[in-house]
């Protein structure tokens, strides 16, 4: 891939080689942004690849800019290259919508040169899914982004890591496959106590998540969770769905420079009072109530989520970390205290055969810090229910393909300032995988 | 046994880092009709070592503007010599070569052959020695025209 990359580095517009970046080595995709200042040129792009030995396929382009009518119909001029980009195709009305001449908007669509010599004119074909629009917005910054997909003959790539490289506990401010989403099922086996009340939990976590633009994800993640307990005299175990969240992750920040990729994203999420509420019985385990409510699958009611990731890769190292808080609410009088989390990532890469992706394994190293204060229950705090804790968690994550990882990580506390009626968590094993499509 | 050497090869330059001058190779090629090709033969002449496969689109893109580079710059001192990179046949090459009319010799190589000079991993890439055999600079990917006006025409004898 670095011929596509030098190839394409070479175009007045493009950014500097390792600017742009490969994002797929399988499907030849690519992703970059255009020099704001300069007029950007489909002809031109396809031509330097085709002199490098590729067949450009396609290439989509976003860009930002005012809203302005031409004669033969509407383009967007960007203010600092100046250059009109037509917009043409049967979805246009539905793009343009009830946006007026002279607002901003951004197009993303199908990107071409109509025409040859001084009659040539970029144009872009919105597709009428994949369209954002603005409209009455303070000045937007000027910008395109284009992504290509070549048609390679054949090459020895240099390795440029294609891997979904994402860390494991900690929130990536990465997204997926562009237009593209993944699957990722995760079992966590839990160790917790309280006295002599042993809790083991057995947790499958479902995510599913969407990346419909270089920017947003949406995601989803259902939660079905065992409970065993056993205090030396009595034992028991409960079954039951947890809360459903639904998240959206926007990546606001992203530079690819020649010591890394550096990224941030802010990610909301809100989870949903579905799961199972109902705790056993006082005759089935003699503790307190707080703790009994502590043995379902849920933490409380209904919880907004809210979570700034940021990471920095260098080399072979990535690091990154995330702040995360949740509100939450009371279900049926019983929710855990509001929580802040502050977590770290350091992971090493290691690749298997530079020559292709896939094979590469990440060791990783994460921190979690959490405060949580005390909870609720019948509608009155409950004091010593609050926790101070943190804790290491090593794992190994092996990208068995481009599009397919597998993972695993092992959390202990280092620090347990828990109250008398929380539970104390001793180890929280993680396995999973993830499928990206 | 093959594989053995290649492996010792492959040791040994990591052993000793990466060759800064042919002088200190021991690099004894055969190119693709049989006759021995050493690198000394080249003393005097600004070398150009360009790594390439039949498989790899970008270098069968780059060899037309090599094989016009060779004829220009012929009396100027440039010898451009190709090396492969595995996997390939020796027949597909030779076929290759006749119908690209390549008119500088092409040796098959080992991927021990290019771990001397470079590690890198990318396809094609082109090792330049000025006329003592010391590496001046290494390319990576296609050889445009203006990276060989900047870092190989200084060399080349003024005329």
């Amino acid at each position: 891939m670095y011929n596509i990359q030098k190839a394409v580095s070479r175009l007045d517009f493009a950014p500097k080689l390792k600017e742009i970046e490969v994002t797929d080595f399988k499907k030849g995709l690519g992703v970059f942004t255009p020099k704001p200042e300069k007029p950007v040129s489909f002809a031109a792009l396809k031509e330097t690849l085709n002199k490098a030995g590729y067949k450009l396929a396609a290439a989509d382009i976003t860009v930002a800019g005012k809203l302005v009518k031409e004669e033969k119909g509407w383009a967007i001029a960007v203010q600092q290259s100046g250059q009109r980009i037509a917009l043409a195709g049967p979805n246009l009305d539905v793009v343009i919508g009830e946006t007026r001449e002279d607002d901003n908007i951004e197009v993303t669509g199908d990107w071409k040169t109509v025409g040859k010599g001084s009659t040539a004119r970029e144009t872009i074909y919105p597709p009428a899914a994949n369209v954002a629009s603005r409209r009455a917005q303070p000045a937007a910054p000027i910008f395109a982004k284009v992504s290509f997909n070549d048609q390679p003959l054949g090459e020895n790539v240099v390795f440029f890591s294609a891997a979904p490289a994402a860390p494991i506990r900690v929130t990536s401010p990465g997204l997926t496959v562009y237009k593209g989403g993944s699957v990722t099922p995760r079992v966590y086996f839990i160790k917790q106590h309280f006295g002599d009340l042993q809790v083991h939990r057995q947790i499958l976590d479902l995510s599913v998540s969407y990346t419909p633009s270089p920017r947003l994800q949406l995601e989803g993640v259902v939660t079905f969770s065992r409970t065993a307990y056993d205090d030396g005299g009595t034992s028991g175990s409960g079954f039951g769905v947890g809360n459903v969240t639904v998240w959206a992750k926007y990546r606001f920040f992203r530079t690819v420079e020649t010591y890394g990729d550096r990224q941030a994203a802010l990610r909301v999420g809100m989870e949903l009072p579905t799961g199972k509420k109902t705790a056993p019985s006082q005759a089935q385990i003699n503790v307190p109530d707080f703790v009994r409510q502590q043995l379902t699958p849920i933490s409380g009611g209904l919880s907004p989520h809210l979570d700034v990731a940021f990471s920095q890769a260098g080399g072979r190292f990535i690091f990154g970390g995330n702040a995360e808080a949740i509100f939450r609410t009371e279900r049926e009088g019983f929710r855990m205290g509001h929580e802040q989390r502050v977590s770290t990532d350091l992971e090493y890469v290691l690749p298997r055969d530079p020559h292709k992706p896939g094979g590469e394994l990440f060791l990783i190293l994460e921190t979690t810090f959490v405060h949580r204060s005390n909870g609720r229950l019948d509608g009155l705090r409950v004091s010593g229910s609050g926790a101070t804790e943190y804790y290491l968690a090593p794992g190994l994550q092996y990208a068995a393909h481009p599009r397919f990882v597998v993972e695993g990580s092992f959390q202990f506390p280092v620090v347990r300032n828990t109250g008398d009626l929380a539970l104390r968590t001793d180890r929280n094993i993680l396995l999973g995988v993830r499928w990206l499509f | 046994m093959k594989r053995v050497f290649a492996i010792a090869l492959l040791l040994l330059s990591s052993m000793c880092g990466l060759a800064q001058s042919w002088q200190k190779v021991e690099l004894e090629l055969r190119d693709i009709n049989g006759r021995a090709l050493k690198l000394a033969d080249y003393k005097g002449k600004v070398l150009l070592i360009n790594f390439w496969a039949t498989w790899c689109a970008p270098c069968r893109s780059e060899i037309p503007e090599l094989i016009k580079l060779q004829s220009k710059y012929r009396d100027q001192g440039l010898q451009i010599v190709g090396i492969t990179y595995p996997p390939e046949e020796l027949s597909e090459v030779q076929r290759y070569v006749k119908n690209a009319k390549v008119n500088y010799p092409i040796a098959i190589g080992t991927k021990a052959t290019k771990a001397l000079f470079t590690t890198s991993e990318t396809l094609p890439i082109t090792v330049v020695f000025d006329p003592d055999g010391n590496v001046k600079h290494i390319i990576e990917g296609i050889l445009y025209t203006d990276e060989f006006d900047e870092k190989v025409k200084p060399l080349l004898i003024k005329q």
